[in-house]
This record gives structure tokens, sequence and C-alpha cells, in this order.
């Protein structure tokens, strides 16, 4: 074999082939506006008016029925079982095949407004304590196969939720009703306790229906958007198995799911719109295609082949493509970014770390923007301080107590920790984003004089859920479920609901006068309570630094040429799609 | 290159195979040639006039002496494969200028994280290549020691020895790295415990010798048969030399030149298994700079930052040509009878 | 040749048994719970009776060997999986059942094996013919520009990994220049076009890139046969040139190209981990890692048995076949 030249030439062309595709030329670094999509100011609050409530929903400006509207998505959901539902993701998707008592209206410009979906209105709290409840289903809502949606139905989905084997879902609903954390004590789910009647939730007649707490629970309305509220009829409960066959309440129904293939939905004719204030159902059909990554669902969208051009790049655009979306004016609309409720913390293992000056030397040495860098940068989010993101209802910025700059201050940590050099070990995920981020954290903290071990796992959540866990830091996030800080502060904050496993409060942060206060605020009416939990965050971050918030993320993603409507939702972090449609 | 590491040196050995059980270079003796000269002689005689021989070995000996000499180049370089240079990249964590190419980097910035691509590459190289060498010897020494007893010996050793051939070679190779890593990485250390540095990639090196060993094993094996029943080994028996002997002193010598072919052939096979398992998420793990891992990374960046690919993929893919250019070579001046 | 084909096949069955017991082992070796990793995800309080529960359900509270004899007889005859509410029916051949999918695995396989079976025999008939005929060509024509290019081309080919070589033709084929459309599996049921249409990019990429080695293999073995007495007897004896090569030499130089192919298609077919992960396929190799990172059990067993049972069958196969195509080989 004499290959001499030929070899030469084959290899030369492969690497001239691919000097081709790529056009040379200068970053100068002013790529992308410095806005980073959060200019919007965000209003969050309840309909007073029950107009808004009523259907149909106005009419999008230039949108036609018909095509189909594809969405790229890497893995499959984690559930379709409403009560099992608990992902953003998922809860968008399911927004179009169920309904729940109540919604959130967004309009795009940064007004959220919480709407009743299958109720007439969000919620009459009755003796005005926020202790009783009482909701009026709709006339003229069907299910699917033509039966009307009852209140019994409703109820019966919340009276299944607190079964053990229909897990992954919210548990705000239960825990209310059982005023208890572990809140399958002494109710445990019609399966197991061979009872449809839930203590705390009666059906007064067939359309209505009434909660009461034992303590005041102003946030019902919001808790009740989330997929727990959807109505299941117990006659076609399949138990486990109704993961993949929802009986529909939407506008759409399941038409075919393969499990880790496609999701495909079809229009219901059972879907009345003049009872939806929210939906339209414009597509033929919403196909999710599962298994294609970021980078093959944005190139993808971007490059808008057949029938991709009606696709929607679910998963948010990487890193390494951003600045072909940012440079690319062309594409104008069909990218879309908006600041999303989920911040990223470097939680610590309190338990742990127990010396606050520990916490705060981590908190002033952590590179900040170097990990936002890996990510995408200013597309992919803002540098935070705050335990709340920034939709929040009340937030506030107050100054950053132990401030290190945006790289991150080594010589302040090192003043704070005089001369220790505690051990630190770092659970990060083997993922890509595992991998781009532990050495940051690595050396952002060895150059404070920390000595950092890092291991990798291929899940930290089991983990770090898990306490007495032996690592001590981890990065974590939690978005808000509604924008109210009821959905974070509580849940994350109050150390009293800790448990073996399962926690969402993996710093195990408990302090009794945060406890007091969370108790306190908590009975406070709503209109009050958004700056009085800002203060709780501040007074956590600044007495105690139990993580180190790193940034807020950005939704940024894109669409192909056909695609309209789409709007990214400010509550979910991710698009919704009643609006959306795909132009001829 | 074929996907699955194991299936990837078959077709190639077995084109060694196919030149005949005279591969093994004993009867070329003195057919046309007047100076007496061993065959190893010829061998290199061959090998030195062969222009491409010569040049994808100058090809491999840059690249060894470049990844053995990393902390060197490092230094006179000025940047650690460790170091970051947040400064030279734009808000969304881009490479400013050209790729950041600059006389301080020569191939640019790896976006993102902020190092200096070609620091990476040379350690990256300094990584690839050690495992794969290792791996490579440790495999081929394996293999000749199960080959050599199995094929001369026979009997019910033989047939133990190739069933087990057999079900390694049954195994899916992916999916039991995914399985045996993270059970094995739990088995030696802690929680809390340091991994250390050199664990992974030994561990990565036990898998490859576990999973391949079996294709040297089956080719010594082919090759012993044959050799068995010539004069020379009987001659021996028949003086009485003892096991040993015949196995390491008649038989081995004769095996050379297989052995040095497949084994040509077996390191940019691992190179090419030991990045894809990078690419899978299951190979060495950041901070240890990985050829395999960097290429992955690099792919996606081909419109923004060219030479962050370039480089790193020219490197791979060079590395391994160079060493199927030579494989082929050294089976030509070993073996003039095939192929040609 | 009744014998030949017993006792192979009895070695071949031995071997897959073994198979079985070392997996199962191993992974009944796997430090984590995986009932506990199933309880733990979830925001429920996962309390030690649920732990149990799940146990139950997955029939890990049963001895080891138990568990083993449990699975092995439900491939043959079925089996119910856990007991009373929960309780799954799993007819044979039961390869267990998924808790984590909620799905019998033998459904899981289904879906995900033809995919697999689409890109790896597609792909072999590419690398089969370019091989083949580069191979021949180049050897016929020997020590031409031809030959030179087309061992040139295998060469790089050979050195060129999947994992670089296939982003590059995406990028190349479908987002820049858009000749083709994003590979999305169709199966050939539903519409054998679209089917063939999603197959082009994989069964090119691993198709060119194994071609290489089939074509050094053929050109090799071509040579070899052309410079034997029997083909230049029969140039001599004044027979045609493409009967002389097509029939005489092609056939004997065909057999150790078959044996590689017959042992490549078999480890390809127990999974092509890269090429479907490279183009988003959902088949069996990347259903089988995801199983093995998620400690889902079932699936694992099932993926590695059937990895297994492709590659012994295919060296059963490999022996059979040599003995049709080349007539000096005896079975006994």
């Amino acid at each position: 074999m004499r290959p001499r030249l030929a070899v030469a030439a084959t290899s030369a062309a492969l690497v001239l082939a691919s000097t081709a595709l790529t056009a040379c030329s200068e970053n100068t670094g002013d790529n992308g506006d410095p806005e980073n999509g959060g200019g919007k100011q965000f209003t969050s609050s309840i309909a007073t008016d029950p107009k808004d409530s009523q259907g149909p929903a106005a009419e999008v400006p230039g949108a036609k029925p018909g095509g189909a509207l594809k969405l790229y998505k890497e893995e499959d959901f984690e559930h379709l079982d409403p009560q099992r539902t608990y992902t953003f993701l998922g809860m968008s998707i399911q927004q179009m095949f169920t309904r729940t008592l109540t919604v959130f209206k967004e309009d795009g410009k940064g007004n959220v407004l919480l709407v009743g979906d299958l109720a007439t209105d969000p919620g009459k709290d009755v003796n005005k304590d926020c202790k009783t409840w009482e909701y009026t289903l709709k006339e003229g809502v069907k299910f699917e196969d033509g039966a009307p949606i009852k209140a019994a139905d409703v109820a019966y989905g919340i009276a299944r939720s607190f079964e053990e084997s229909i897990d992954g879902g919210p548990t705000y609903i239960q825990e209310w009703l059982a005023d208890n954390p572990t809140y399958n004590a002494t109710y445990k789910g019609p399966y197991t306790s061979g009872t449809d009647t839930v203590p705390g939730l009666s059906v007064k007649d067939e359309r209505t229906l009434v909660f009461t707490f034992a303590k005041p629970h102003c946030d019902l309305p919001f808790a009740l958007s989330l997929p727990t509220s959807v109505p299941v009829p117990k006659a076609q409960d399949t138990k486990t198995e109704y993961d993949r066959r929802v009986v529909s309440s939407g506008p759409y129904k399941i038409k075919e799911y393969v499990k880790d293939t496609r999701f495909v939905l079809e229009r219901n004719p059972n879907w009345d719109p003049k009872t939806d204030p929210l939906r339209h159902a414009y597509p033929e059909t919403i196909g999710v295609e599962i298994g294609p990554d970021d980078t093959a669902a944005t190139e993808r969208a971007l490059a808008g082949q057949g029938a991709d051009q009606g696709g929607v790049a679910w998963e948010e655009v990487p890193q390494s493509l951003v600045n072909q979306v940012l440079g690319d004016t062309s594409l104008g609309d069909r990218v879309l970014r908006t600041t999303s409720p989920s911040v990223w913390y470097l939680s610590i293992n309190n338990e742990r770390i127990s010396d606050p000056k520990v916490r705060q030397a981590i908190a002033y040495a952590i590179d900040k923007q170097g990990l936002l860098a890996t990510q995408g940068g200013d597309a992919a989010g803002k540098p935070t301080h705050t335990l709340l993101a920034d939709t929040t209802i009340g937030q506030t910025n107050y100054p950053n107590p132990y401030d290190g700059g945006p790289t991150g201050n080594p010589e302040k940590a090192k003043e704070l920790l005089g001369g220790q050099k505690p051990k630190l070990v770092f659970m990060s995920r083997s993922s890509a984003f595992g991998q781009q981020t532990a050495p940051i954290v690595e050396q952002s903290l060895e150059k404070a004089g920390f000595d950092v071990t890092v291991q990798y796992v291929e899940d930290h959540n089991p983990t770090a859920r898990t306490r007495g866990n032996p690592y001590d830091i981890y990065l974590s996030n939690w978005a808000a479920d509604w924008p109210s800080a009821v959905s974070t502060i509580p849940v994350l904050w109050d150390g009293r609901k800790l448990g073996p496993k399962g926690n969402s409060n993996v710093s195990y942060f408990n302090a009794d006068d945060v406890n007091a206060e969370i108790d306190r605020v908590s009975n406070l009416p709503a209109g009050e309570a958004g700056p009085e939990w800002a203060k709780i965050d501040e007074l956590i971050m600044k007495k105690y630094t139990p993580v180190v918030p790193i940034y807020q993320d950005n939704t940024f993603l894109v669409t192909g040429a056909k695609v309209g409507g789409l709007l990214i939702s400010e509550q979910f972090g991710t698009p919704v799609f009643y609006n959306s449609y795909v132009k001829p | 290159m074929s996907e699955q590491q194991v299936a990837a040196p078959v077709g190639a050995t077995a084109a060694a195979v196919g030149g005949g059980p005279e591969a093994g270079g004993v009867p070329v003796v003195g057919a046309k040639e007047f100076v007496g000269r061993s065959p190893g002689q010829l061998a290199w005689l061959r090998l030195r006039r062969d222009k491409v021989a010569l040049v994808s070995g100058g090809v491999l000996i840059f690249f060894v002496v470049l990844a053995a000499a990393a902390p060197l180049v490092a230094r006179l370089y000025g940047k650690g494969p460790q170091e970051r240079f947040p400064e030279r990249l734009d808000r969304n964590g881009f490479p400013l200028g050209y790729a950041g190419v600059s006389g301080e980097h020569w191939f640019g910035i790896q976006p993102g994280i902020g190092r200096d691509i070609f620091i990476q590459v040379v350690y990256g190289l300094r990584t690839s290549l050690m495992i794969a060498f290792i791996a490579a010897v440790l495999t081929i020494a394996l293999g000749v020691v199960v080959g050599i007893v199995a094929g001369y010996v026979g009997g019910w050793v033989d047939a133990v020895i190739s069933w087990v051939i057999d079900l390694a070679l049954a195994f899916p190779f992916y999916i039991f790295c995914f399985a045996l890593v993270p059970l094995a990485v739990n088995q030696f250390y802690g929680p809390r415990d340091e991994v250390a540095p050199w664990f992974r990639p030994t561990l990565l090196v036990l898998i490859f010798v576990l999973f391949n060993w079996t294709i040297s094993a089956r080719l010594v094996r082919g090759q012993v048969l044959s050799l068995r029943e010539r004069e020379f080994v009987e001659a021996a028996r028949a003086s009485g030399a003892g096991l040993g002997h015949i196995l390491f002193r008649q038989l081995l010598p004769n095996l050379w030149a297989p052995i040095l072919v497949t084994f040509s052939l077996n390191v940019p096979a691992l190179i090419t298994a030991e990045a894809a398992l990078s690419f899978l998420g299951i190979g060495v793990l950041e901070p240890t700079p990985d050829l395999g891992r960097l290429i992955n990374d690099s792919v996606r960046y081909l419109r923004d930052v060219p030479s962050f690919t370039i480089v790193g993929g020219t490197t791979l893919f060079l590395l391994v040509l160079a060493f199927n250019l030579f494989g082929d070579s050294l089976r030509d001046a070993l073996d003039p009878k095939s192929s040609r | 040749m009744l014998r030949f084909l017993v006792k192979k096949t009895l070695l071949a069955l031995s071997t897959l048994l073994a198979v079985s017991v070392i997996t199962f082992g191993m992974f009944f070796a796997v430090p984590n719970n995986p009932a506990e990793l199933m309880c733990g995800d979830s925001k429920n309080v996962c309390s030690p009776e649920r732990i149990e529960m799940i146990e139950r359900r997955m029939g890990l509270d049963k001895p080891i060997a138990t568990q083993y004899g449990d699975f092995m007889r439900g491939i043959f005859v079925g089996r119910t999986i856990g007991s009373g509410e929960t309780a799954r029916d799993c007819p044979a051949p039961c390869l267990g059942f998924s808790f984590r999918n909620d799905e019998p695995v033998s459904g899981i396989v289904g879906r995900t094996l033809p995919v697999t079976l689409s890109i790896v025999f597609g792909a072999a008939v590419v690398w089969l013919v370019l091989g083949l005929s580069i191979g021949m060509v180049s050897a016929l024509r020997r020590g031409t520009v031809f030959d030179k290019v087309a061992v040139g081309t295998s060469l790089v080919g050979a050195s060129m990994p999947i994992l670089l070589f296939g982003p590059l033709l995406l990028i190349g084929l479908v987002y820049e220049t858009g000749l083709l459309s994003y590979p999305r599996y169709t199966p050939i049921t539903e519409n054998p076009l679209a089917w063939a249409s999603a197959m082009i990019l994989p069964w090119f990429a691993l198709g060119f890139l194994n071609s290489a080695t089939y074509a050094r293999l053929a050109r090799a073995q071509m040579l070899e046969t052309l410079s034997e007495d029997f083909v230049r007897t029969a140039r001599a004896k004044g027979l045609p040139k493409i009967k002389v090569y097509g029939r005489h030499a092609l056939r004997a130089a065909i057999t150790p190209i078959i044996t590689i192919a017959g042992l490549d298609l078999g480890a390809y077919l127990g999974g092509t981990v890269i090429t479907e992960t490279v183009f988003g396929f959902t088949g069996l190799g990347r259903t089988a890692l995801n199983a093995a990172l998620n400690l889902d059990m079932p699936i694992v067993m099932a993926t590695v048995l059937l990895a297994a049972v492709f590659v012994v069958a295919a060296n059963v196969l490999v022996d059979l076949l040599y003995a049709v195509v080349d007539p000096r080989v005896r079975l006994g």
C-alpha cells in the first residue's frame, strides 16, 4: 500500500472542508444586549374581576388554525399523570390537555394574572381569614369523552395525590389539608384508605368544592394552579398506569405516546373554548419529539428544514450556540429570551459546615461570573445574591452582605478563615454541566485557602436530599411554583420540615428565629406579606448565609420560522403553548 | 473506526493473519539475498526504505515526545493546564478576537471555561497516549501468555481458555463500563476521600485489558497451533527441552511480527475507545485534561471557535492515522508476502 | 454436521448462562439500593415502609439466587412480578419489569431494538458493498491512481472517530447547507421512505468509517488469492476474467471477510451507543446506557443478555457459513 499522496490530499480536504464551514470573524465582545432580557417589570396579581376568568380567550392577532407544532426535547417527561407532574416543562404541556381550578394568564409583557380555569373565579375566601375557601365549577366543562366535569372529579384528583404510589407531585395542598408535613399520616389516599373523602375537602354539590384549613393559607388560589387540582374521573383511574393515558379535560387529548420517543396531542372535540379564559387550540397537533439534545434542538430550529419550521427548541440554547443566535439579527422574534424564576445556589450542608464564618468565606470566594460564563454568560442569566428570584412578589435587592464581587474575593475570604484550611467535599454531577462548573468552584475556593475535594456522581439529587449525607457543598436550584415567596421561603428555609429523606431544604438549615418569622408572616394577609418575606430573605442571608445564591437563570430559546404566538411564561420560565400557532 | 473498540482491531488482526501462518518470518531467509541477514535486519531495512513509515514514525515520535514533555512545554509556554483566562472571554463566554488566538495563546482560548487550548491539547495527548499505551502493552502481554499456553498445551486447557475468550467477547463493552466504573470507585474510596488522579485512568486501563486481551490471545493461539507441529519445535521437544523453554524460547521469538503489528494497530483503537468513553461521560473526568472530552466539547464550537475543533480534531485524527499507517508499514516490512 | 451444530449450540448456551450469572451477580453487588434511589427522589418523606414496599414490588427482598431463578424462568414461561395491589403480569418472554419506566422490559426492547437493527443492517450493507468493491477494484488495478486514492481514503476513514465525523456531517450536511434533514426515526412499517431517509446519515457515517477495514481486508485477500495457482490456472485455461475473479477468486477471498462481518454485526447489534447518541436516536445502546446509569437492573440485564445472544449467534452462524462458502473447511 502506498497511500502517501492520497492520504495527505484526503486529510487536507477534510480540514479544508471543516474550515470552509466556519466563517472566520473577529469577536469584539459586543454581541448580545446588556439588557439581558430582564428589563421588564413583573407584576403578579390575583384577578378580582370574574370576567377575567371567563372564556373565550381573545384571539391572537394573525393566528390561523391548522398545522403541526413540534417541540424538541432531549428527555421524556418524568410523569404525565397530573398528580405526579412537578416540572415546569411537564406542567407546560400538561396545560394543553388538562385543566386546573385556577390558572396563570400572561400577556408576555410581564403581567401575570391568576384567573379561574375550571372554577368561575380564583376562589372565594369565605370568612376572609384564608381558612375556608369555596370554588364553583363553570358550566359546560367536559372530559374528552363528553362527560361533564364535576366537583367530585377535582376532589378525587386531590385525594389520589395523597397515595404513596402517586408520588412526585407538589405537596402543598396535601400538607395544608392535613396540617402536617407528613401529609399522609392519617388519610393515605383512596386506594389505601378506601375512601375518597379527604378530611378538610368537601364536595358541597355537583359544582362546588370547599377547602377548610386549620391554619390560614392565603396562597391557596396560587397552589391550585398546580396540576394537583386536575380532575380525574374515578372510573377511569388506572392508578400508576394513569401516567401513560391521561383523560383529557383541555383543548387537546393524547393521540400517541411512545415513551422516550414521541408524545402527540390532537384536538379534543369536547373542549369548549367558551369556558376557557386562556387557551386556544390553533395547531392541528402538538408533537413532542424526544431525543435531540440542546445542540441538535437549537440547530434544527435555526436551520428550519421542512417540518422543523414549525419546531420549537424546547431545550435551551447551549453556550456553544449563544453567539450564533445572538449574532444573527435576521432571526428577529424567533429568539425568545426572558428571566426565569429559577435560581442556582451553591448549597452548603449546614449540619457539617456549622461555622457561619466559613460559610461567609465561601460566599466571598465564589466566582459567580466564571460559573455563569460556562453556561452562556449574560445570555444564560445574571449573578444574584438574594434567595428570592426577582420575579417574586415583594422581592428586594438588598445590599449583598458578603460581596466578593462578580469573580469572588479570595483575600477577604482568607481573612475570615484566619489561617484555617477547612476541607470541603464538593458533590458534582458527572454530566457536562457538572464537569464544566466543578473546576470553577474548586479553583475559586482553593484560591481562598479551602481544601476542596470534588466528587462526581451520576445524579446528586437523591443524595443531596438525604439528611446526614457526607458532602459539604453542591450546586442546586429552585424555581418558585408561583410568584409569591410562600413557594420558596417556607419550603426551603423552614427547618422544622426536615425529614430523613426527600428534603428540599438541602442545606439542612434550621434556625428558631427564622422559623418564628415564617409563622408570623404566614399569617399576614396576602397583600402585606410580600415585603415581609423579603425581610426574612435578608435575615437568613445576613445572619446565617446557609447557601450562596449564584445566578438567576434566563430562559433562552429559538423557534422555527413558522412558529407564532409562542410565549415564555414568567411563571414557569419555559414556553407555554396556549397562544401558539403555525403560520401556513 | 469501528464503534466498539473490541471489534476495531479484528479486521486489522485478521489481515495480519491473512498473511498466512508463515508470517512469523522464519522461512523468509535468503531467497534472493546474497548477504546473510537476519529476518529482523531485513525488516528494519525495508522499514527504513519506506517513506510512509518514516513520516508516520516521525509524527508519532513528535506526539510522544510532546506528551512526555508536557510539564516542560507548560513551563516554557508559561501556562498550566488548569490556568484560566476569563479576561479573554466576552460576556457570553466566547473568546475575544479571532477565536482568542494571539502570540500569548497560540491556538486560542477554550470557550466557557477560558483555558488555553494549546496546553489543554498537549496534556490531553499525554492522558490519551498514556492510557492507550499501557493498556495496549498489558493487553498484548496477557494475550500472548494466554494464547501461547492455550495453543501449545491444547486439550482441555485450550477448550477452557477458548470458552473464556468467547465469554469475554459476548459482553457488551460500553454498558459494562458504565456499570463498572462507579462500582469500582465506590469500592476503593469513601464519599469524602479524594479520588487519586491516577485512579480513573488506571481503572480505564484495566477495563480495556479485560475486554481486549481476547483478540491477541486468539491470534497468538492460532499462530502457535500452526507452529507447534513444526520441525524446530519437535526438535526441541525431542531433545528434552522443558515446557517453559519451548513456549518462551522457541515459540515466542517467532511470534514477534504479528505481536508488533497487533500492538501498533491496537494503540489507535484504544485511543479512539478512550475518547469515546469520555464522549459518553464515563472516561477521564475534569480537571484531568483529555483529548476525547476536548474534541467532544470543541465540535459544537466549530463555527465560532474553529481553531478549537481543528486543533483538537486534527491532533486526534493525525495521531490515529499515523499509528494506522505505521502499523501497515510495519506489517509490510515484517511480512513482505502479505498485501504486496 | 449435526454433531457440530449440537456441540456449538451447547457451548453457546453455556456462554449465555455464564453471561447472565455474572451480570446478575455484578448488579446485585451495586452498593446503592435501587429501591432507595427510587424513593429518595420524590418530595414525599421516604419512610422505611415505603422502601420496603418498593423492594417488595421489585422483588428485591428475595435472596439473590431466587431472584435469578425467577428472572430466568420468566424468559421462558412468563411470571407475575411483585404481589398484591401492585402485582404485574409479565407473559413470556418476560425480560423483567422496569419500575422506573413503569413498563415491561420486553416493551422497551421491542421499541428500541428496531432502531438499532435499522442502523446496523443498513450500515452493514454500506460498508460491505463499499468495502468489498473498493478493495477488489484496488486489488485488480493495483498500483494505479484509483488504488492509491481508494486505499488512502479508506485509511483516513479508519482513523476518523465517529464522535468527530458524526457531528461534522451534521453541521455540514444538515445545519449549514440543509442538504439532508435531521434524522428522525420512523418505523419501516409506518413509512418506508421516511424510515430510509432518516437513516441516511447514520448509515453513511457508520458504513463509511467501517468500510475502511473491509476495503483493506478485501484488497489484501484478493491480492493473495490472485497469486494462487488455481487462479493462474483458470486464467491460463482462457476462462473469461469476470468468471475467474467473480467466481473463483472472490469466493476464496471472502471467507475471512465473512468472519469479521459476522462478528462486527453481532457486536453492533448489542447497541451502537455512539452513533445513537450523535444522531439522537433512542436505540438499544442508549437505552442500555441510561439504564446502567439509573441502576435500572431489569433493563441492563435484558440488554446485556440480548447483546450476548447476538454475539454468540453470530459466532455460530459464521462457523456455519464458513463451511458453506469454503469447501476446504470440514466440520467436526
